[in-house]
């Protein structure tokens, strides 16, 4: 019969068949799963932890398929794990740094500084999060360029997460004329953080003279917004600052030099 | 203002300018308020559209699903109970319903938002801040703009006890409308530090309709769902206030 043509060794035209076919329903099962799963969860965990658990099902699922192709290929898994254990001695000296990744690469999944889609700052490439893999994590940058970080560079760097706490802090610095009253400056730069939905109530914002500059006097607001909001608060809260103090008759110093010329 | 409407609805109420209105085969829905303009195109059925109000949580942004009302301190006697009225504001949602589902249209707002934050940057919670005086009886009030809590404090430890702030989780709270806006709202106090508050599902008043839940039409999940062996799913209504009740 044809399926018992003999194609390799001990590997008939049947087995090869055979492997194909369950190599064909694993991908199949795994897209099941994986799509059901999706579905099922899309509302109750973030994406990035169903990525994760999505990897994991994928990968045990193709170990166990690999395991059911093995017979059917002639292979020999004692076989394989005695010369896996030399191969094993080979490999890991050859791939020290792969493994290495891989390690950090599950200590990071497990102690997650980061997630996927956090805005972070690692080793001064700053981004946004865009996938973490076993062996490396992926940044796209703010002008959208992609950048590949090995995990264990990610694991044993500094990483400032800017998501991680959902409120953070902001500062800004006003200046105004040394004849303007700093103290009605100081209460309409109140009003006005008061007057924005995320400058938040508490913690209390904090607005105070900082120098006698050259120019004029330096008065920094703190104030905090949720993590979310903060880059617009900021943004918005410095324009609105510097129309409020216009409009209540305080000046916005240019930097000036007064120059006394002596007469003979 | 709040009910239900057929398509071709024109409202006109304090500042705001509400209509559906036909324009060749689809409808037309378009909302004026302060907050600004909202325009949407309907499909050709002809559903029918509820106007309730609903918790203050989406206005400017959604960022939290957290209330938090300050309040003048208020001293509690040992192992006692109290009973209060407090204001909050209410924004107003407008719905589109089906004979198979309903659908968050639009929602506006007549009043500003202020959001704090309750606890710690790294595990505390953003929260929907407003301030209110406390109330013996139901207060006077604007039902567009705001609505009434009946807030019961139970003091269950052996000591006074001031509370100047109430937090909970808005996304459980049940308001009921008639002639007032109102919802019902337990606080235990378990410590000097610590309460637990819950929102309760009852009305104020006979008589009262019960407003559509904003969450459960956006089909947000429920966060804090338990099952409770012979009886099913029970929502999980209660808040823990563990950093403090001033």
């Amino acid at each position: 019969m044809i399926l018992d043509t003999v194609i390799y060794q001990h590997i008939t035209l049947w087995n090869l068949l055979a492997v194909i076919i369950i190599l064909a329903i694993t991908a199949l099962i795994i897209k099941i799963i994986t799509l059901n799963l999706k579905r099922t969860l899309s509302d109750k965990l973030r994406k990035s932890e169903i990525e994760i658990l999505l990897r994991v099902v994928k990968y045990i699922i193709t170990v166990f398929a690999i395991i059911a192709v093995l017979p059917f290929l002639s292979i020999d898994l004692s076989g394989i794990l005695l010369a896996g254990g030399f191969a094993g001695l080979v490999i890991g000296f050859a791939s020290q740094s792969v493994v290495s990744n891989l390690v950090s690469g599950i200590f990071l999944i497990i102690e997650r500084p980061i997630k996927i889609g956090d805005e972070i700052n690692i080793e001064n490439t700053e981004g946004f999060v865009e996938d973490i893999r076993f062996l490396s994590t992926i940044v796209r940058t703010y002008d959208g360029v992609y950048v590949r970080l090995p995990n264990e560079k990610v694991f044993t760097s500094t990483i400032t997460n800017y998501v991680a706490d959902i409120a953070r802090r902001f500062e800004l610095k006003v200046g105004i004329g040394y004849k303007d009253d700093a103290e009605r400056a100081i209460a309409i730069i109140n009003e006005t953080i008061d007057s924005h939905p995320f400058a938040l109530k508490d913690p209390f914002p904090d607005v105070f003279v900082n120098e006698l500059g050259e120019s004029g006097i330096n008065i920094i607001i703190r104030a905090w917004a949720p993590t979310s909001e903060w880059s617009d608060v900021k943004k918005e809260l410095l324009w609105k600052v510097k129309v409020a103090l216009e409009r209540g008759g305080i000046e916005l110093p240019y930097p000036h030099r007064v120059i006394w010329l002596e007469k003979k | 203002m709040y009910g239900t409407y057929d398509y071709g609805l024109t409202l006109e109420k304090e500042t705001i300018k509400l209509n559906v209105e036909k324009r060749g085969d689809l409808f037309i829905y378009r909302r004026e308020a302060q907050s600004g303009i909202s325009e949407k195109i309907l499909g050709p059925n002809k559903n029918r559209i509820m106007i309730h109000p609903i918790e203050p949580l989406t206005k400017p942004k959604q960022v939290t699903r957290f209330l938090e009302f300050a309040i003048d301190p208020i001293f509690l006697d040992p192992e006692s109970k109290k009973s209060i009225f407090l204001k909050f504001p209410i924004e107003i949602g407008v719905f589109v319903v089906s004979e198979m589902t309903t659908e968050v249209l639009d929602t506006f707002s007549l009043n500003t938002a202020k959001y704090s934050l309750y606890g710690t940057p790294r595990s505390g919670v953003i929260t929907r801040w407003s301030k209110s005086k406390i109330f013996s009886g139901i207060p006077e009030m604007n039902p567009l703009r705001e609505g009434v809590v009946y807030l019961t404090i139970h003091n269950s430890t052996r000591e006074f006890v001031e509370v100047s702030k109430i937090v909970l989780d808005g996304s459980k709270m049940i308001l009921y409308f008639g002639d007032f806006v109102g919802t019902k709202v337990k606080m235990n106090i378990i410590s000097l530090q610590v309460a637990e508050t819950s929102c309760i599902d009852e009305p104020l008043e006979k008589g009262m309709i019960k407003a559509l839940d904003l969450f459960k039409a956006k089909g947000l999940p429920v966060i804090g769902k338990y099952e409770i062996k012979g009886i099913g799913d029970v929502e999980l209504r209660v808040f823990l206030m563990e950093w403090g009740l001033k």
